[in-house]
C-alpha cells in the first residue's frame, strides 16, 4: 500500500509540474514531449494498481 | 541549480512514506525474531527486491555511472559475471543451510558449523566493514548534495552558512534511516527497501532513455565512442587491449568467483533479506528473484555514464584502449581540478582527467526538467538511504547476537535483546556519522571500503565454501584459515602497487614485488590470494585436527543434510528453472554485448 501511495503521489506531482511548468522549464525542445505528464500518468497508474492489488490481498485475509 | 517546490514536494513525500512505513512496522515488531529477523515471515518477491535493493548503495548508482562513462560497457561484468551466478548459486545451493540451520546471522552459522572463535573473527570484522559501508553512503550522499547545490538556495534563503548543507544532509539521513529501523527493525527496513527499489527504478528509467536518446540511440554511441567502450569481452585476452586492464582469466578468477561470491554468498547484508523470507522455498527464490533485475540494471546505471561521456567527448578519434578521451566540451563529466592549485589535473598523456564521478548526477540535472529532477534526486537519495539502513540492519544483529549476547551477556530475557537491538541501531548509526565524517577526511575511502572487502568477504568465502560442502572441515582449520587469508591479502596488498599509483593506501607499503597494469587487476590478484590461502590452509588445518561428529553437522553441511525437495506447484517457483531462466538470460546478453 505504501508504495502504492508514493507512487500515485509522485504520478500527481509530475502531473502538476507537467501542467504547470513554463515550457522552458520542461525542455520541451531538447526532450521532444512534455515528460513530466507521461512518466507522471505512468506513475499515477502504477501507483492506483498497487492499491487496489494491496487492497485486495487485505480483503482476502 | 535549485530546487522547485515540486522537486521538493516529490523528495518531502518519500522522507514522510519512508517515516510511515518504519512506524506500521513497529506495530507487528513484538520480538527479537521479529525485530531482527522480521519474523521470518517475508514473501519472497519482497525480499527479492530488497536482496537487491540494500546491495544498491553509493557505489552502486554513481560508481557503476562513473565506471561506465570510464571503462564502458565492459563494467557489466559486476553484474553478469560479478553477480548473477553467485545469486544462482547461493539460492540453489547454500539457503538450505543458511535458512534451514536456524541460524540467526551468517556469523552464527559459522558458530553452528565450526566454533565460537571462527564466529568471533567474522563477525568483529564484519560489524567494522558495515559501519564504514553505512558511513561512506552517508558521505557520499552529503557530498553529492553539496556538489550539486541543490540546497544552497533554501539555505540561502534561511540566511545559514551554505557549510551546513554538508552537516543538515548527514543528520537528516542518518535520523530518518535510524527512526524507521528503530521502529519497524528489518520489516521496516525491508519493506522500505522495495519502496527505495522502485523509486530507482523509476528515477532511472527515464535517464537512460533521455541520455540514449540525447546521443542518437545505442547506433549514436558506437558513432561516437570508441568500440572498446562497447564490448563486454572483446579484447579481455590480454590486459593492454581492454579497458579495464585485465585478462580474462583474473576476470573470472577474481571477479566472477573469489570477489562476487565472497560477496553475494556471505555477505550478512544481503544473506539477512533471504533469511526473512516466510518459507525454505521463498528463501531459496530470494536471491533468484532478485538476479532478474540485477541483469538489467547496467541499462540503468551504465548506460547513462557512456552517454554522458559521449556527449562530453564528442566523435571519438579511436584512442584505442590506452588512451584516454579528449574533451571536446564539458556539457556534462566535468574535468577534474587539483584541490590544492584548481588548476585541471592531467593523465600521463598530458589530456585532462574526467571527473567520472559526476557523471550521472550531472547528467540527471542537465538533463531533467523540473518535476522530473524531484524524482531523480530522489531516486538517488533512496539508493544511499536503501545501502545505509542494509548495513545498520547487519550490524544491529551481527552485535546483538554475535558480539553482545556471544560475549558480554550470554542469558537474558527476548526483550532485553530486543532493546539491545534497538539501542545497536542508535550506536551503529551514530558509528555511521563518525566513519561518513572520517572519510571526508579520507582522500580514498573508496579504495579503502574495496581493500576491507577483498580482506574481509574474499577468505571468508573459502570458509563458508568449505564448511557446507566439506565435512571434515574443522573449527580450528576455519580459524586459522581464515586469519592466514586475510593476513596473506594483506601481504600481497603490502607488496604489490598499480601502474602510477603511489605507496600507501593503494599497496606498496611493504616494499615492492610487483606492478599490475591496473588497480583493478591489483584487488582481484589480492582476493584471490587471500581466498586461495585461506582455502588451501583450512584444509591442511582440518586435516591435522579432529574432525566434528557427522551428527552434530546434519542440517550444516551437504553431504549429511537431507536434500531439499523442490517444491510442489507452479513451475516459476522451482529454484532449479529460475536458476536456469537468469543464467541462461545472462549467457544471452554476453553475447549480444560481446
Amino acid at each position: 500500500m505504501p508504495i502504492g501511495i508514493l507512487c500515485a503521489g509522485i504520478g500527481l506531482l509530475l502531473l502538476w509540474a507537467g501542467f504547470s511548468t513554463p515550457p522552458a522549464e520542461l525542455k520541451l525542445e531538447a526532450i521532444g514531449f512534455n515528460i513530466n505528464l507521461a512518466w507522471g500518468a505512468v506513475m499515477l497508474i502504477f501507483g492506483l494498481g498497487a492499491m487496489a492489488l494491496a487492497l485486495q490481498a487485505e480483503k482476502r485475509d | 541549480m535549485h530546487l522547485s517546490l515540486i522537486d521538493g514536494s516529490i523528495l518531502g513525500l518519500y522522507l514522510v512514506v519512508v517515516l510511515a512505513v518504519g512506524f506500521l512496522a513497529s506495530g507487528r515488531t513484538k520480538s527479537g525474531t521479529d525485530f531482527f529477523l522480521a519474523g521470518r515471515s517475508i514473501p519472497a518477491w519482497v525480499c527479492g527486491l530488497a536482496f537487491i535493493s540494500a546491495n544498491l548503495g553509493a557505489q552502486e548508482v554513481i560508481g557503476m555511472g562513473a565506471s561506465g562513462a570510464k571503462y564502458g560497457m565492459s563494467t557489466a561484468h559486476f553484474y553478469w559475471l560479478g553477480a548473477i551466478p553467485a545469486m544462482v548459486f547461493i539460492g540453489i545451493f547454500m539457503m538450505p543451510f543458511y535458512y534451514g540451520s536456524k541460524a540467526r546471522s551468517a556469523p552464527e552459522y559459522l558458530r553452528l558449523r565450526f566454533d565460537e572463535k571462527t564466529r568471533g573473527l567474522n563477525a568483529l570484522s564484519f560489524a567494522l566493514m558495515t559501519i564504514i559501508g553505512s558511513g561512506v553512503s552517508m558521505y557520499a550522499m552529503a557530498k553529492l548534495i553539496t556538489v550539486l547545490h541543490v540546497l544552497d538556495a533554501p539555505f540561502a534563503a534561511m540566511h545559514l552558512p551554505q557549510t551546513w548543507i554538508f552537516h543538515a544532509a548527514i543528520i537528516t539521513s542518518a535520523l530518518v534511516v535510524m527512526s524507521y529501523i528503530y521502529a519497524g527493525g528489518l520489516r521496516g527496513a525491508i519493506y522500505n527497501e522495495v519502496l527505495q527499489f522502485f523509486l530507482i527504478v523509476a528515477g532511472f528509467v527515464p535517464l537512460a532513455w533521455l541520455s540514449l536518446k540525447a546521443v542518437g540511440g545505442w547506433h549514436g554511441l558506437t558513432t561516437t565512442l570508441d568500440p572498446s567502450y562497447l564490448h563486454v569481452w572483446k579484447g579481455m585476452a590480454h590486459p593492454e587491449t581492454n579497458r579495464l586492464g585485465i585478462d580474462a582469466g583474473s576476470l573470472v578468477m577474481g571477479l566472477g568467483f573469489v570477489l562476487s561470491f565472497g560477496y553475494w554468498t556471505t555477505d550478512f547484508l544481503v544473506v539477512q533479506r533471504a533469511m526473512a523470507a516466510d518459507s525454505m522455498g521463498a528463501a531459496r527464490r530470494t536471491p533468484l528473484i532478485a538476479a532478474f533485475p540485477k541483469m538489467l540494471f547496467p541499462f540503468l546505471v551504465i548506460v547513462p555514464g557512456l552517454a554522458a561521456l559521449a556527449l562530453t567527448t564528442g566523435p571519438m578519434t579511436h584512442p584505442g584502449v590506452a588512451g584516454g578521451p579528449a574533451v571536446v566540451s564539458q556539457a556534462i563529466i566535468p574535468v577534474k581540478l587539483d584541490a590544492a592549485t584548481g588548476q585541471p589535473m592531467l593523465d600521463s598523456a598530458g589530456k585532462p582527467q574526467l571527473d567520472y564521478d559526476l557523471a550521472t548526477p550531472n547528467l540527471l540535472i542537465k538533463s531533467l526538467p523540473t518535476g522530473m529532477l524531484g524524482l531523480g534526486l530522489t531516486a538517488l537519495l533512496a539508493s544511499f538511504m536503501s545501502g545505509m539502513a542494509g548495513n545498520v540492519t547487519a550490524f544491529n544483529t551481527v552485535w546483538t547476537y554475535d558480539i553482545y549476547q556471544a560475549y558480554i551477556r550470554k542469558t537474558a530475557s527476548d526483550a532485553h535483546y530486543l532493546t539491545m537491538g534497538r539501542i545497536a541501531t542508535a550506536v551503529g548509526i551514530l558509528l555511521s556519522i563518525g566513519a561518513a565524517y572520517m572519510a571526508s577526511q579520507f582522500n580514498n575511502i573508496m579504495d579503502l571500503i574495496q581493500l576491507i572487502c577483498a580482506f574481509v568477504n574474499a577468505p571468508v568465502f573459502a570458509t563458508f565454501l568449505l564448511g557446507m560442502f566439506w565435512k571434515r572441515a574443522t573449527g580450528h582449520g576455519a580459524f586459522w584459515g581464515l586469519l592466514a587469508g586475510t593476513v596473506a591479502a594483506a601481504l600481497h596488498h603490502g607488496l604489490t602497487l598499480s601502474v602510477g599509483a603511489v605507496a600507501g593506501i593503494k599497496g606498496g607499503w611493504l616494499g615492492l614485488l610487483h606492478t599490475y597494469p591496473s588497480e583493478m587487476a591489483q584487488n582481484f590478484t589480492t582476493a584471490i590470494w587471500a581466498w586461495s590461502v585461506c582455502f588451501v590452509l583450512t584444509i591442511l588445518g582440518s586435516l591435522v585436527t579432529k574432525a566434528h561428529s557427522e551428527e552434530s553437522l546434519i542440517g550444516l553441511v551437504y553431504s549429511l543434510t537431507p536434500k531439499v525437495d523442490e517444491p510442489a506447484g507452479a513451475w516459476f517457483k522451482s529454484p532449479v528453472v529460475l536458476g536456469v531462466i537468469v543464467l541462461a538470460t545472462t549467457l544471452v546478453l554476453n553475447i549480444i554485448f560481446w
